[in-house]
């Protein structure tokens, strides 16, 4: 038997859902011996919420009604850990183009979508553990939620939003090899959720930052967030849908379309 | 004879926008040899082994492994190609086994063989002590090794290795060197095509040897037949001052030329023919006075590779 023979008897196409599987928990163990990609993140969320409610909370009981001014803020907590924290996405991806890892994996299973899928679920996974251990933080601080249906559902809209922010990054990844240039993704969405109501509601803003928050698509995310939160009307869920379907299928879109840009640039 | 070509590459052209790196490259590259590919920086070395390896699409041409093209039968082609590219492309947080296993299922084979193969690689390149450690914490030599471990999980019959020695120390690069002898003998006819900038390891490793420059292969042969080539034995003259050695070159009969870098040194390849031995002689009793040191050596692949990737050397085809 030759070894070309021998070779081909020995491997079979690997299943995408095994290989899929198998990335996802070879870039979970990336992550999470990466300190500074899952430290950081909740680091800063934990920091925002500790100076944001100490500082604010007594100016929030004017407009918030009677509303916990830590449940107000935590969506907006949450997206910015969500932001920072799925952006890791893109840094693994950068990690692996330079040192040449992906395209040794490529070589060997046919195609990279597994890695990249294996490292958006695993990103999603550790921002999830960030996010649980913000709320733990926030209740520490005095947050009690008012059903918590109501908190895991806030929780599934900032990450379905880190799926977007996730595949923004990983498409930045690909197409630039450069996980400086993914930190952009990052910055983005992190710069936009300030300007959202970041405070306080939208129509108690005034002037250009009003109008900037009006149509800030974030916005909309973060004020579902808050009444699935607290169970109250969800009059921003229709906008907040469309808005988080329309960033998912524009971050595949950003993925397809650096991956193309890379296989024809081959 | 068809059989015992392991690779097949005709007219092979890659050009990125105006850039040509690779020129109609035709090369036959035997099975169960070590193939080294040689040239100085950008001659498209890493291009040509990228586009073997299916990691890069030919502009024209075609490359057939082991009866598979890598652009129309590219999968069938990867399985048969094991990868060990110019840095080490490994994750630097795993461990060697880690890296292996997961490499297994990529590959296809089950969790269990996966884990099987890599117990057996671990074992064949001595691994054991640190088959736990994180990459990022072995050596250098132990780094490669895991690359080349890496490289040979899906048992491929072709190993492509980018300059698999650089940033070795010596005594690694030594044992690593075994390590390549050692797997293109064991198990079946196995070929490796190795490129590298190292003249000594390609020396020591080459079964063949393909000079590339400006994206064209320039000779292609054994290290002895290229030796020959260059000629049968090498004259190297040292004379007293820079000035002697330009008056020995201005009228040297002999096609004497200068040593780069050395301002008082001088060489000839001599041929088998007397006539340019006796022109030598002349110049050098003619220089008789200046002369400090007179060597006789046979040519080595340095000589080759000064003679053939400068860029006075007509490019060669070879019949695809």
């Amino acid at each position: 038997m030759t070894a070309a023979a021998a070779s081909t008897a020995s491997t079979r196409r690997a299943g995408t859902l095994a290989v899929t599987t198998a990335a996802t928990e070879r870039a979970l163990r990336t992550v999470f011996r990466s300190p500074a990609l899952w430290i950081s993140p909740l680091a800063q969320s934990l920091f925002f919420l500790l100076i944001y409610s100490g500082q604010l909370s007594n100016v929030g009981t004017g407009y918030l009604d009677g509303q916990a001014f830590i449940a107000f803020l935590l969506p907006l907590i949450l997206l910015t850990g969500v932001a920072t924290g799925a952006g890791a996405a893109g840094t693994l991806t950068s990690n692996d183009l330079t040192s040449g890892y992906l395209d040794r994996l490529r070589m060997a299973h046919g195609t990279v979508t597994p890695f990249l899928t294996g490292t958006v679920l695993a990103t999603l996974v550790a921002v999830t553990v960030q996010a649980l251990l913000t709320i733990g933080g926030a209740m520490i601080a005095g947050y009690r939620p008012n059903a918590w249906t109501g908190t895991l559902g806030m929780l599934a809209v900032m990450l379905i939003l880190g799926v977007s922010v996730a595949l923004c990054s990983v498409a930045v990844a690909v197409r630039t090899s450069s996980s400086s240039s993914t930190g952009l993704v990052t910055l983005g969405f992190f710069g936009l959720s300030f300007f959202t109501g970041v405070f306080a509601p939208v129509d108690e803003l005034s002037g250009w930052m009003r109008a900037i928050a009006t149509v800030n698509p974030l916005t909309y995310i973060i004020e579902a967030a808050r009444q699935i939160e607290s169970g109250s009307a969800l009059t921003a869920g229709p906008v907040a849908a469309l808005i988080l379907t329309t960033l998912v299928a524009a971050g595949f879109a950003c993925c397809g379309l650096a991956l193309d840009h890379a296989r024809r640039n081959r | 004879m068809v059989n015992d070509i392991s690779v097949c590459v005709a007219g092979l052209t890659k050009r990125y926008g105006e850039r040509t790196v690779l020129d109609d490259v035709s090369l036959e590259i035997r099975r169960g040899g070590r193939t080294v590919v040689l040239g100085p920086n950008g001659a498209g070395k890493s291009t040509l082994l990228e586009i073997v390896s299916t990691l890069r699409t030919p502009t024209a041409g075609s490359v057939v492994v082991e009866g598979h093209d890598v652009v129309a039968d590219a999968r069938a082609a990867r399985r048969l190609i094991g990868l060990a590219p110019q840095s080490n492309a490994l994750d630097p947080l795993a461990t060697p086994l880690e890296v292996l296993e997961f490499q297994g299922v990529v590959l296809g084979l089950g969790k269990r063989a996966a884990r099987r193969r890599s117990g057996e690689l671990v074992e064949l390149f001595g691994l054991g002590e640190r088959q736990d450690t994180r990459i990022a914490k072995l050596s250098g030599g132990t780094r490669r090794k895991v690359d080349l471990a890496v490289a040979l999980v899906g048992k491929p019959s072709l190993i492509v290795l980018d300059e698999p020695t650089t940033g070795l120390d010596p005594l690694a690069r030594i044992g690593f060197w075994a390590e390549l002898k050692r797997l293109s003998s064991e198990g079946g006819p196995r070929t490796l095509l190795i490129s590298t900038q190292d003249l000594h390891e390609a020396e020591v490793l080459a079964t063949d040897i393909v000079v590339l420059r400006e994206g064209g292969v320039v000779a292609h042969d054994s290290p002895d037949a290229l030796k020959s080539r260059v000629g049968a034995r090498i004259l190297t003259l040292t004379l007293d001052t820079p000035e002697s050695t330009h008056d020995l070159l201005d009228a040297a009969g002999a096609g004497f030329v200068a040593e780069p870098d050395q301002p008082t040194t001088v060489r000839l390849a001599l041929p088998g023919d007397p006539a340019v031995l006796r022109a030598a002689l002349d110049d050098i009793g003619a220089a008789a006075s200046s002369v400090e040191e007179l060597r006789l050596t046979g040519p080595s692949l340095d000589d080759v590779f000064a003679a053939l990737a400068t860029p006075t050397t007509p490019l060669e085809k070879e019949p695809a």
